[in-house]
């Protein structure tokens, strides 16, 4: 991971400020993401609340999602920075963006919680006996494009896809749950979960490369 | 734009869904990740997957994270030396400079009001010279060094509340650097705050006990071994911390307070036991919140020789902050070590669980700062300290000592 030359950014805002609306791309941009974990790799603290500001929102809603508890998603969300704060000079942007990397590590931490306190099996029983998913032909995938509850309960991207797809990548992508897993909690065989989670991605790719054309 | 979209075979797109999702195992994940050095378009395919997923997370407009989750991050990652944690900005900029310049006028306005006055008698609690004389040599001289007090030896004033003291300043951080205005601020800002530190110097060497005061609460705030041992790191582990020094000469200024006043009486019987106070004086030690494992209350507080009186219970022999609270008066004191990386706020916590802010201990060159703090209406228990960026916060973000924060979650904001 390269270091920064120089410094010719204006110094860091504290963290819980308000972006300004004529920010909202740079916000976006993970080019920037990059360029502060390789600050923070360089020894700039200031990149570390940057990235809080910039971040930290998203994460704590994925990790409360995850957990389900917010006290424990804010506390799993301070360990999340100070592993960033710890391990990012060995951010490699050859395998992964700086948003995905900051995702997996949120979201292993949060699993690694469910597992200490031993609630990922309640958790999948609650799953398992929650309301069945409801069915959908693979063809009708963008029928179900919704703006709806679903979209709500969980992210915009995933909500957008068909309940099978969604609720299979839901159980991978915020339980940790294998294609194993998933099958014996669904029923389903485990080739449709390959399959579903295979197009739920596929879905969702050409879900941002048509939004960028 | 279209671009032609390269086909995988099932089975490679099966395998980037796994890893994307990170559930691959880590040898299919080995396995993968050498095929993907190989493969380019492969590459190409796991970044497109990811930032699919990235919009899962990251797509929509997210909530402002905590100012409190942030505290205790900086706490964590603070190194001693790193820089103070990043001052506000953004719209919070004006806010600040509003602040700033309330500050000022606050601070001088204070200045002022004590170089011609002097607070009211009986509103002081009491440090003894001995303790605040401490590594005194130390005190750095600056070309911005006081005049002498005028009124040195008078009562002391208390400390400035929050506001007045976000005059201390942005830190070395601050992103109003390069703004000629913030400059200019900084400097009447910081020639106030070292008037300020240096004023504390000379007062802390007058501190003394006032004659109306005849309880006196000394305890010590909790101290979360996570956050704060850098911070406290020189006064323990000495043999005698601070605080049990403080804690030591105050109760030996209530016994020759009260010596005096029996001799005064001519009952000669009190004088054999003048080492220690007499058992009719109310000396109120407040262990920590949480107390420390593996301490004896009764071993510490004999090395305390804070023993006697009605209602004298035992200090724990850890280095935290000492506090001293003068109920009938309602003056607080408190001695807290010097850090150039931040300020001691002190804080009340209310009854229905809001927080107030009690002032924050300004800036001193002194390794120990002495300060005095309004303390109607506050209750030992409910004291309680965080460690916060330079001129304070208006809500506790830093980490947190003792009271009923002493596990150091922080309290509701208000």
């Amino acid at each position: 991971m390269s270091q920064p030359e120089s410094d010719p950014e204006p110094p860091i805002p504290f963290p819980g400020t308000v972006a300004a609306p004529v920010a909202a791309e740079r916000e976006l941009d993970p080019l920037v993401d990059a360029r502060l974990l390789a600050e923070l790799a360089a020894g700039h603290s200031g990149a570390l609340a940057e990235l809080y500001r910039r971040r930290g929102g998203a994460l704590l809603r994925l990790l409360e999602r995850i957990l389900g508890d917010p006290r424990e998603a804010e506390e799993v969300l301070q360990d999340t920075f100070v592993q960033l704060w710890k391990r990012a000079g060995r951010y490699d942007a050859a395998k992964s963006g700086p948003l995905t990397w900051m995702m997996l590590i949120a979201r292993g931490l949060a699993w690694d919680r469910l597992r200490q306190r031993n609630r990922r099996e309640a958790s999948l029983e609650r799953l398992r006996t929650a309301a069945p998913v409801e069915e959908s032909s693979e063809e009708n995938a963008f029928t179900h494009l919704a703006e709806g509850e679903s979209a709500r309960r969980v992210g915009r991207a995933l909500g957008a896809l068909p309940p099978e797809q969604r609720h299979a990548l839901e159980l991978a992508f915020y339980r940790g749950c294998t294609q194993e897993e998933i099958a014996r909690t669904t029923g389903q065989p485990l080739g449709t979960i390959k399959a579903r989670i295979r197009r739920g991605l596929l879905a969702l790719r050409a879900r941002l490369k048509d939004r960028h054309e | 734009m279209n671009e032609p979209q390269i086909q995988f075979d099932r089975a490679t797109e099966e395998q980037a869904s796994l890893y994307v999702l990170g559930l691959l195992t880590d040898s299919d994940r080995a396995e993968f990740e050498a095929r993907l050095a190989q493969e380019a378009v492969l590459r190409d395919l796991i970044r497109e997957l990811q930032r699919g997923l990235e919009q899962e997370v990251f797509g929509e407009p997210a909530p402002v994270p905590p100012l409190s989750v942030w505290g205790r991050i900086s706490a964590e990652t603070r190194s001693d030396d790193a820089p103070a944690v990043p001052f506000p900005s953004t719209w919070q900029r004006w806010s600040l400079r509003a602040l700033a310049a309330a500050a000022c006028l606050a601070l001088g306005a204070g200045l002022h009001w004590w170089w011609q006055t002097g607070p009211a008698e009986g509103s002081l609690a009491k440090v003894t010279p001995e303790s605040v004389r401490m590594d005194s040599g130390r005190t750095s001289q600056t070309a911005e060094e006081p005049k002498p007090a005028p009124n040195a030896g008078r009562s002391v004033p208390r400390m400035p509340d929050a506001a007045p003291a976000l005059a201390a300043g942005p830190g070395p951080t601050s992103p109003l650097a390069g703004d000629t205005e913030k400059l200019q601020l900084e400097r009447r800002v910081r020639a106030l705050t070292t008037q300020v530190a240096s004023l504390n110097q000379i007062l802390q060497q007058r501190m003394a006990l006032p004659s109306g005061v005849t309880r006196l609460h000394v305890f010590q705030l909790g101290q979360n071994g996570q956050t704060n041992p850098p911070l406290l790191a020189g006064t323990a582990g000495n043999g005698r911390s601070l605080a049990e020094s403080l804690a030591r000469l105050a109760a030996e200024q209530l016994a020759a307070n009260r010596r005096a006043e029996i001799s005064t009486t001519e009952d000669p019987t009190t004088t054999a036991s003048a080492a220690e106070p007499p058992p009719d004086v109310s000396v109120v030690a407040v262990v920590p919140a949480t107390p420390q494992s593996g301490t004896d209350p009764g071993e510490v507080a004999d090395a305390t020789s804070a023993t006697a009186g009605n209602g004298m219970t035992e200090l724990a022999s850890v280095g935290s902050p000492t506090v001293f609270v003068d109920p009938d008066t309602g003056t607080g004191a408190l001695a807290l070590p010097s850090s150039k990386d931040g300020q001691f706020q002190i804080w009340n916590q209310n009854a229905d669980g809001t927080v107030n802010s009690l002032g924050v201990v300004p800036e001193s060159e002194s390794p120990v700062s002495v300060v005095t703090f309004d303390a109607n209406g506050t209750s030992p228990e409910n004291l309680f300290l965080s460690f916060e960026r330079k001129g304070g916060s208006l809500v506790p973000t830093g980490p947190v000592f003792g009271g009923p924060t002493a596990t150091n979650s922080l309290p509701t904001q208000p």
